[in-house]
């Protein structure tokens, strides 16, 4: 069973279609590439998958369960985890304190019990503020736990993002283009970080990129969006030498992305 | 390949540095800061009594506004939604206690527990307004909102006494100036200690993670709906009991006494306080509770330029100034002007780097 | 049928000084997006200040107002006004770290509390006696209520400054304001002056607050500190928004709409002895609610 599914998601925006009929499936601990030009669509499907915007047509399913109806904190709730274009953190708490509110869903202590420091609710403090350091300490990022999100470099904070949403504990990971702003040796860096986090996590991660040889180098399976329609889908060397695919990045008469 | 995969599962594309083992006082450190806290503490509990009696009401209104503040904080400082009709919710909380006390019979406490629950009923019915409308938009209906507050709801009669005021005795134990100045202190102190508390669990942090970026609290499992009313309840609640409060210094309330100058003085308040943060606010509150009454001694006592001129019929110019000084120089307020302080008083350093967090930080439990 | 036309005259009455409100706010709006809580206090202040002309800088007691300087008053004050409206933009809106809706909206409010403060101080909180242009008024056969000349007055000085706005900004310099409110950044690279363009735009809302402070109070036939902002300012923001923030027209239909929808909230609640109090604030509330729930961009507004 698919981990997550969309069926036939199609949007509009007054006069523009933004997605039309897309399908899409990410199967347990799959790396899914999402490729496309500018405008393609691409975040606008994520949106859609996450919940944020609410397709004309088209259903979404995580684990077969129906979620398209669910709003996108149900659907986090579920296990789906996503970053954001712009970096998703809480601008005006430090970096520990995103990842300890990003625990948000696993805390089990209510929130009554909180407000009045229910010594259960003081224990489990201490064991997010743990956890969150592990996960600090597993992306590198451990010595910068007290610095708030307002001094920090732009590359710096989209690792303190993907690290909260590793908070989150999702079992689906959507990252929207996350190697925006990197070098060519940080990508392939975080690249293989991505397939480790797959490893030892048993996640599965859907990457929106624009760095088309890396996305063909990490993903198991490549979906490529044009005009809010999928162009093409298949194994990363099926769309390499794919006609189409390759017009729709680099013009006429260009027949392969290689 | 420069990365290496560690045995625990940590990846490294160069050694981390260690991070800072957490600072802790020197001796001498912690005991300077012990005394200081233990010598502010006795201050403020002295000051009722060392007080002239005819200011004891007074410490008891700056009391009364600090938790007011304390209150429009948890909107406009954590959850970062405007609101300048809180004098709805006051005013809700002391027509309230007064309707338990006088028609209801009830005692104090029933009569305070009334207050808090009027005062979260007209806070949800706002926060509900609130959810479908974007900020600006909901700053103009909070006024709306204050404004019928003041002329509809206060003026029932069968409610509220109408323009005749309702009355609002004092509980028994605490009937005396000073004795009813200690309580509200008191109240004032359970609703910090509450405050600290909810910034340091879940539902605090949910709350000002929704008021920085909604989408990205959405995709952390939070329900942003649900938080945003929370807030609001947790708001109306406390600036209810304020009311409460409020109504039993002079024991009458009138609907005059809830306007649209009171709302603003409390977002005025808050503002100049430092919005975010328990401390400044509370001071804010405080600061604009007494200001009519020391301008108006200054200008009887002092006989220099500018006491001589400023009035107590310019007290609104200068809170007026006081919002205008820290908006454009002082954008944190007094909790940022006092943030060494306050960071040192809370067994930190005194002087912490400067990292560029923002000056309205709502932070968590571990600062003050 | 009588009731109906006496609540359309008393709603117009008082809904053409909400739209002449209404259309500074929208004006400034418009031009600068910032929701101007001092605009009531941009008319009264103005208004003040030609009341000094009147009693010859007189203020103790109750001063004779000599009809006879009105016209100098008046000038007087659309000057004042306009300065006005321009160091508020100078002074505060533009010296302010953080220029967000909400915090020119505060700010805007503290202005207001600032002025309302030094005219208590200056003129004590009771009402002076203040002129029209024009007296009296006549009578419509059949109904009690006297339609003033007064009101004609200010329908007609309504009218004119909406079709003057609404005809300025189709014109480039009214187009280069537009987009120093819409696209500041890309309007400086044009090479459009926007610190000049707002400074203008906030002097014209100055000049239209000062008419509408001489009209409204002449309305009343007094002045009282914080006259214009306490009766008209809410309202006024309700009947721009109806008709749309960033629409002249739709300011003077909201204004207007509003007004006869308060004058019929009262005289229904007369009518069926319903005794609710403050029946005004309360029809201005829903009336705000029901627009902003239901149609944000206005009756004639072309943005949510």
């Amino acid at each position: 069973m698919p981990v997550l599914e969309a069926l036939e998601v199609s949007i509009r925006f007054g006069g523009v279609q933004a997605l039309s009929a897309v399908d899409f499936r990410v199967d347990e601990l799959e790396i899914v590439g999402i490729l496309g030009p500018n405008g393609a669509g691409k975040t606008t499907f994520f949106n859609c998958v996450s919940g944020f915007y609410r397709p004309d047509t088209g259903r979404i399913f995580m684990h077969g369960q129906d979620v398209t109806d669910l709003r996108p904190d149900q659907r986090a709730q579920l296990g789906l985890g996503r970053t954001f274009q712009q970096v998703g953190l809480v601008r005006s708490f430090t970096v520990l304190e995103n990842l300890v509110v990003a625990q948000h869903k696993s805390t089990r202590y209510n929130v009554l019990a909180g407000m009045v420091g229910a010594p259960a609710s003081l224990r489990e403090e201490k064991v997010l503020r743990a956890r969150a350091m592990e996960v600090l300490d597993f992306m590198g990022l451990a010595h910068l736990h007290d610095s708030p999100i307002g001094g920090l470099p732009y590359g710096t904070l989209k690792m303190v993002e993907t690290a909260a949403v590793l908070a989150t504990n999702p079992e689906v990971l959507m990252l929207d283009e996350p190697l925006a702003g990197t070098g060519p040796e940080e990508g392939l860096a975080y690249c293989q970080r991505l397939k480790d986090m797959r490893r030892e996590l048993g996640i599965s991660i859907v990457m929106i990129e624009h760095h088309v040889p890396l996305v063909l180098g990490t993903a198991d399976y490549v979906y490529v969006l044009n005009f809010g329609a999928l162009l093409a889908q298949g194994d990363p060397d099926e769309i390499r030498d794919n006609e189409a695919v390759a017009e729709a990045y680099m013009g006429e008469g260009a027949t392969s992305l290689a | 390949m420069a990365d290496t995969v560690l045995a625990d599962g940590a990846l490294e594309l160069e050694p981390a540095p260690e991070p800072d083992a957490p600072f802790r006082p020197t001796p001498r450190g912690m005991a300077a800061r012990i005394a200081v806290l233990a010598a502010l503490l006795a201050l403020i509990l002295a000051v009722p009594q060392l007080v002239p009696a005819v200011y004891v009401n007074i410490v008891t209104k700056a009391a009364v506004y600090g938790l007011v503040a304390l209150s429009l904080n948890i909107l406009l400082g954590y959850a970062g939604q405007v609101s300048l009709g809180h004098s709805a919710f006051f005013g809700v909380g002391a027509f309230g206690a007064g309707y338990a006390l006088t028609k209801m019979q009830l005692p104090w406490g029933a009569a305070l527990l009334m207050a808090a629950l009027t005062g979260a009923v007209a806070a949800v019915v706002l926060g509900a307004i609130a959810l479908r409308l974007r900020a600006v938009y909901f700053a103009l209906v909070t006024i709306s909102y204050g404004f019928v507050a003041q002329e509809t709801l206060f003026n029932i009669r069968s409610l509220t006494g109408g323009g005749a005021g309702q009355p609002a005795p004092r509980p028994s134990l605490f009937h005396t100036d000073v004795r009813y100045a200690y309580l509200c202190i008191g109240v004032l102190a359970v609703a910090m200690l509450f405050d600290w508390r909810l910034t340091a669990s879940r539902g605090g942090r949910a709350i000002q993670a929704l008021r920085d970026d909604e989408r990205v609290a959405a995709s952390w499992g939070i329900d942003v709906t649900g938080y945003k009313i929370l807030a609001f309840v947790i708001s109306g609640m406390m600036a209810g009991i304020a009311g409460a409060l409020f109504a039993s210094i002079e024991q009458v309330v009138t609907p005059a006494d809830f306007g649209f100058a009171l709302s603003l003085t409390f977002v005025l308040a808050t503002v100049v306080g430092g919005a975010g943060n328990r401390w400044g606010v509370v001071q804010g509150g405080v600061l604009f509770a007494v200001l009519p009454t020391l301008i108006d001694r200054a200008h009887a006592n002092f006989h220099i330029w500018p006491f001589t001129s400023i009035s107590i019929t310019l007290e609104p110019a200068v809170e007026a100034l006081l919002l205008i000084l820290t908006l454009i120089f002082f954008p944190g307020g007094i909790a940022q002007q006092q943030r060494n302080l306050l960071s040192w008083l809370s067994f930190k350093r005194f002087r912490q780097p400067e990292t560029g967090g923002g000056p309205a930080r709502g932070g968590m439990g571990a600062r003050p | 049928m009588r009731t109906v036309l006496q609540v359309l005259i008393i709603g117009i009455q008082n809904g053409a000084i909400l739209s002449l409100v209404g259309l500074g706010l929208a004006l400034v709006y418009k031009a600068t997006r910032i929701l101007n809580f001092a605009q009531g206090e941009m008319a009264t202040v103005p208004a003040f200040a030609a009341y000094l002309v009147m009693t010859g800088f007189v203020v103790a007691g109750d001063p004779v107002v000599s009809k006879g300087r009105l016209w100098l008053a008046t000038i007087v004050a659309i000057v004042f006004g306009a300065l006005l409206g321009i160091l508020v933009n100078m002074l505060v809106i533009r010296r302010l770290t953080a220029v967000s809706p909400v915090t020119s909206l505060v700010a805007t409010a503290a202005v207001f509390l600032f002025f309302t403060s030094i005219e208590v101080n200056r003129f004590e909180a009771k009402l002076r006696r203040f002129p029209r242009y024009v007296e009296g008024g006549f009578r419509i056969p059949g109904v009690n209520i006297t339609v003033e000349w007064h009101t004609i007055v200010v329908l007609v000085v309504l009218g004119g400054a909406a079709a003057l706005l609404a005809l300025f900004f189709q014109t480039p310099p009214g187009v280069a304001l537009l987009a120093t409110a819409q696209e500041p950044f890309a309007a400086e690279l044009q090479g459009v002056p926007v610190a000049r363009m707002r400074s203008m735009a906030w002097g014209a809302a100055g000049v239209l607050a000062a008419i509408a402070g001489l009209l409204g109070a002449g309305k009343f036939n007094n002045l009282q500190p914080a006259l214009v902002t306490t009766t008209f300012l809410i309202p006024a923001f309700t009947g721009a928004v109806l008709g749309g923030l960033t629409s002249m027209v739709g300011a003077v239909a909201g204004g207007l709409i509003l007004g006869v929808t308060v004058a019929a909230a009262n005289q229904i609640n007369t009518s069926f002895s319903l005794g609710i109090p403050g029946a005004p604030q309360l029809a201005t509330f829903l009336v705000l609610l029901l627009v902003l729930v239901f149609r944000p961009s206005g009756l004639f507004g072309q943005e949510a």
